[in-house]
């Protein structure tokens, strides 16, 4: 079964500018999808549309059969919050909590019930009970990303988005990074689609690689 | 249990900006409090002013202007009553017992009462309580005065000292009853009242200093000694056997032949007159309403700035799949916190300002007013205050919801 389908899809930017045409995209459940395009070839744009939080100009986005695109703004809200997970690149945590409540908050905001609790899934990620009670604004970055893993996995979610999330990384934290996600990904069935411009992350575990250049019409 | 916890620490990470605005309705709410405590206790003050008589018998003439200057010592009285008269009433079975009060003199622009030692087991105040002595007892002879216990503390008074009264309320040198000095014998515990701003001396020494008083100076070498019997006293406080006798005691009054008099129920002239003043009361009323107003503003106001500050907050937020009203809540529920706290540290602080200050402003300005605990109508007027300000952010949010990217 298909998690997400993306049928038809254009948008345009405020000014008029076209920014995706994409005729078709697929993504099964449990597939690792990575999704590589150049800054500014509107990927992140893919990402925020697929999640609810932009409306498409024109086209159609099912997630799991459902039609999303058309739905009202609270409905999609619902749905981000229930079935998906989504890692930014600038990992957008709640600076005014520590660790454990932005992950809690996932689980709140969704009304699921996690299958490992916060504290052992932050523990896995290799975030102490001690770290996990410090505010995250004193985190390094590395135990940041832990934690924006950590909340993206809580609710058990269909559907992980990931946005660039290893573009400020060095190499060494990078591969750390994709090391936890993908051993924390492998005993599930959630769908990963990563939007990445590095290109050397291709080999760590993907089961496809798309270049956004490849179906967006935009970009031909 | 979680969504309070974020919005306290969603305060807490602005604690400075929270702080602000907690002393902000903290001094808001306090003097909405202090207004209406004012309010309120300036009523009770007034209308405990006297308690335990059941009935003020007078000349007949309006009955405000009887508790006005029988209670409060304010005015003039229209008229005497016949000491007949005072005596008619101690024979009515109705009646328990008579105290008679003269008044016309004063000392150093304080009134000074004449009337009986029995005044002094018979006055209450205060929903029944007695007038106690802080030293001395009451008078005994024709030169004892007692004094009230703000003129004790006014004029520096003591147990011992002598005072002259001054005929009238105007203090002239010429009308000084210096013949007939008055030795201090008692100083009463303060009341709140005003029984504290007077001076009460026997009717029997007022009758003496007057007797030697002609056209209003002194006749040389008059002097009269002895008991007396006064031919007229000023007014005449009444208690009943039974309140319910109330009205056969009206009746008799309104048929009695011998002078036209009236007798008015304390409680019910000083419901009347409170009425009177009722725009003083609205006037209070009012400044606290604008008080509470200005409060709310300045929290809307900041609830309007805070829209455009938080919005990477509010975007966080958003991302977690949170849905827009569940994000207008939260920022509800950190005001409803906000002003929670400031009413709780308002209540709290007016208490304690109100224990330290009560003892002093009693003995400094004979104002006696009880602990400041708000009344039960106070307490829902801050439930109401904290729905309020909880609802404020409702349509600032609302407007910024209409501008999300979102729609």
């Amino acid at each position: 079964m298909n998690v997400l389908e993306v049928e038809q899809l254009r948008h345009y930017w405020d000014d008029g500018v076209e920014v995706l045409d994409i005729e078709s995209l697929v993504l099964a459940q449990g597939e690792k999808l990575l999704l590589t395009g150049a800054s500014g070839s509107g990927k992140s744009t893919l990402l925020n549309i697929i999640a609810g939080l932009l409306a498409p100009n024109s086209g159609k986005v099912f997630f799991q059969g459902e039609l999303t695109s058309g739905l009202a703004p609270s409905k999609r809200d619902a749905l981000r919050a229930s079935q998906m997970g989504i890692i930014y690149q600038q990992l957008n945590l709640l600076p005014y909590l520590n660790a454990l409540d932005n992950v809690r908050t996932t689980l709140a905001v969704s009304g699921r019930r996690e299958s490992q609790t916060p504290e052992t899934l932050l523990s896995n990620l290799g975030i102490d009970a001690a770290l996990q009670r410090k505010p995250v604004t004193k985190l390094s970055l590395g135990q940041k990303q832990r934690v924006a893993i950590a909340r993206a996995l809580i609710a058990q979610p269909s559907l992980i988005l990931a946005d660039e999330p290893t573009a400020s990384l060095d190499k060494h934290n990078r591969d750390n990074f994709m090391q936890l996600l993908m051993a924390q990904l492998a005993d599930s069935d959630s769908a990963l689609l990563m939007v990445s411009h590095d290109p050397a992350i291709a080999e760590m575990g993907f089961d496809r690689v798309v270049s956004l250049a490849e179906v967006n019409r935009v970009l031909a | 249990m979680f969504w309070l916890k974020l919005s306290w620490a969603s305060l807490w990470h602005r604690r400075a900006m929270s702080i602000v605005s907690l002393l902000a309705l903290t001094v808001t709410i306090g003097l909405w409090l202090s207004v209406e405590q004012v309010r309120v206790q300036s009523k009770a003050h007034f209308s405990q002013a006297i308690s335990g008589t059941d009935m003020i018998v007078g000349a007949k003439g309006g009955e405000i202007n009887l508790l006005l200057y029988s209670v409060f010592h304010m005015g003039e009285p229209i008229s005497d009553i016949r000491w007949q008269t005072v005596e008619a009433l101690r024979e009515r079975d109705e009646v328990a017992w008579v105290v008679p009060i003269a008044l016309g003199d004063s000392h150093r622009g304080f009134r000074v009462v004449g009337t009986e030692p029995e005044f002094f087991q018979r006055y209450q105040f205060r929903q029944g309580q007695p007038l106690n002595f802080n030293v001395g007892a009451a008078f005994a002879g024709v030169n004892d005065v007692v004094v009230g216990a703000q003129v004790a503390k006014r004029l520096g008074y003591s147990i011992g000292d002598q005072l002259t009264i001054t005929h009238g309320l105007q203090a002239m040198a010429m009308a000084e009853h210096d013949e007939h000095p008055f030795t201090i014998t008692g100083i009463l515990a303060p009341t709140g009242t005003p029984v504290d701003q007077a001076l009460y001396v026997s009717l029997e020494a007022l009758h003496q200093i007057h007797a030697n008083w002609q056209l209003g100076s002194m006749v040389p070498g008059s002097n009269v000694l002895g008991r007396f019997q006064p031919k007229t006293v000023t007014a005449a406080f009444v208690g009943l056997e039974r309140r319910t006798l109330v009205f056969r005691l009206q009746r008799w009054i309104q048929n009695y032949r011998t002078e036209p008099i009236q007798g008015i129920l304390p409680g019910v002239a000083l419901t009347r007159l409170w009425q009177m003043h009722a725009i003083s009361e609205q006037a209070l009323r009012l400044i606290a309403g604008l008080v509470v107003l200005c409060g709310l503003l300045v929290l809307l106001a900041q609830n309007m700035a805070n829209v455009l500050l938080r919005q990477e907050e509010y975007r966080l937020l958003r991302l977690t799949g949170m849905r827009h009203w569940r994000i207008v809540l939260l920022v509800c529920t950190e005001n409803a916190m906000i002003t929670t706290f400031a009413s709780l540290l308002s209540v709290l602080v007016v208490m304690l300002v109100g224990e330290l200050l009560h003892e002093w402003v009693l003995s400094e300005f004979g104002i006696w007013f009880s602990i400041l605990v708000p009344t039960l109508w106070q307490w829902l007027a801050l439930l109401g205050l904290v729905v309020m300000s909880a609802l404020l952010p409702v349509i600032p949010m609302w407007q910024h919801r209409s501008k999300d990217q979102h729609g």
